[in-house]
């Protein structure tokens, strides 16, 4: 073996081994799925509340904590199973569960998180506020979106198309709702527009996203180094 | 000429060169972490970690929470002994390629 052939080896090595520490997925499949099913639950009972879905003859006015309460349900659900499904793999692994790229991960989290919850509090403290529900799903989506985006560098390719998937919807809803030549689209305003945006962004984006990590799960792991 | 034997020899082992690289990536890395990720035994790491600890660049810190714990990072000497090393290799794949 040639100098070159043996330095391109311990190049690879080097590469290998750092794209396997450093990329970290910070939401797993299985934790996806249970915010996905979680969200779509809560969604389409919401919806069901607003006259969106089934018989319900008219619209009845959601107020800021109506809107709250329901979702923080998938929130805490999703919350613990990702706890549950990390501490997991953490204990087959024999690692720390605390590991070097969890904390990386919550870091990056944090400061989108700490505006949405910031953003929550507020709306929880005026209840009265009719167009609360969309101010808020409309932030958590885009923070959402945003924090997701903020483990760019260390994240799996398809946790970036799911953050840019938040943001973009985000972003478009607010243009559809004050763009001044569009005509007016019902369902996006209020309590109904909120509840279909968070079921379809939390619920659809990761039931999406879920399928697209399970199936990358089959691709082989880079060769250790010993 | 460029050849292998001017590179760092403390280095130059695929396990130390193995831990290089993980102490490359995070500001700090526990003994546990680094042993789970190299997938070596206790004997080898300690024996590794050692070497690269005499030669300054890994530093070994040392403590109690609620078990004892020792943690290991890259030194000044160590990322910069790590960055001369790749640019090394590199100059090496360059110029095999002439």
């Amino acid at each position: 073996m040639d100098d070159r052939t043996r330095a391109e080896e311990h190049l690879r090595v080097i590469r290998s081994l750092m794209e396997r520490v450093t990329v970290y997925r910070a939401i797993s499949a299985p934790t996806a799925l249970v915010g996905a099913l979680s969200s779509l639950a809560v969604a389409g009972w919401m919806l069901s509340r607003t006259g969106f879905i089934g018989s319900a003859e008219r619209e009845l006015p959601m107020t800021s904590r109506d809107f709250i309460t329901p979702w923080v349900l998938p929130l805490l659900l999703t919350a613990a199973a990702n706890t549950f499904f990390i501490w997991q793999e953490a204990a087959r692994d024999q690692r720390p569960f605390l590991s070097p790229g969890l904390r990386l991960a919550l870091r990056s989290l944090l400061p989108a998180m700490l505006v949405a919850a910031a953003v929550t509090f507020v709306a929880w403290r005026n209840p009265s506020d009719l167009d609360g529900p969309l101010i808020v799903a409309l932030s958590w989506v885009s923070f959402y979106g945003v924090a997701l985006l903020a483990t760019l560098n260390f994240a799996p390719r398809s946790l970036s198309v799911l953050g840019w998937s938040f943001v973009v919807t985000a972003v478009l809803w607010l243009l559809l709702l004050s763009a001044p030549t569009l005509p007016v689209i019902p369902v996006l305003h209020g309590a109904t527009g909120a509840n279909l945006i968070m079921g379809l962004t939390f619920g659809v984006y990761h039931l999406i996203y879920a399928v697209a990590a399970w199936s990358s799960r089959a691709s082989p792991k880079p060769p250790t180094a010993e | 000429m460029l050849d292998f034997d001017k590179l760092d020899k403390a280095i130059h082992e695929k396990a130390r060169l193995g831990i290089m690289t993980l102490l490359a990536t995070h500001e700090s890395w526990t003994f546990q972490e680094l042993k789970s990720e190299l997938n070596m035994t206790d004997g080898n790491l300690v024996t590794h970690l050692r070497i690269l600890h005499e030669a300054g660049f890994v530093a070994v810190t040392k403590e109690v929470l609620d078990r004892p714990q020792t943690s290991y990072a890259l030194t000044k000497k160590g990322q910069s002994a790590f960055q001369d090393y790749i640019a090394l290799l590199e100059e090496i794949v360059k110029a095999g390629k002439k």
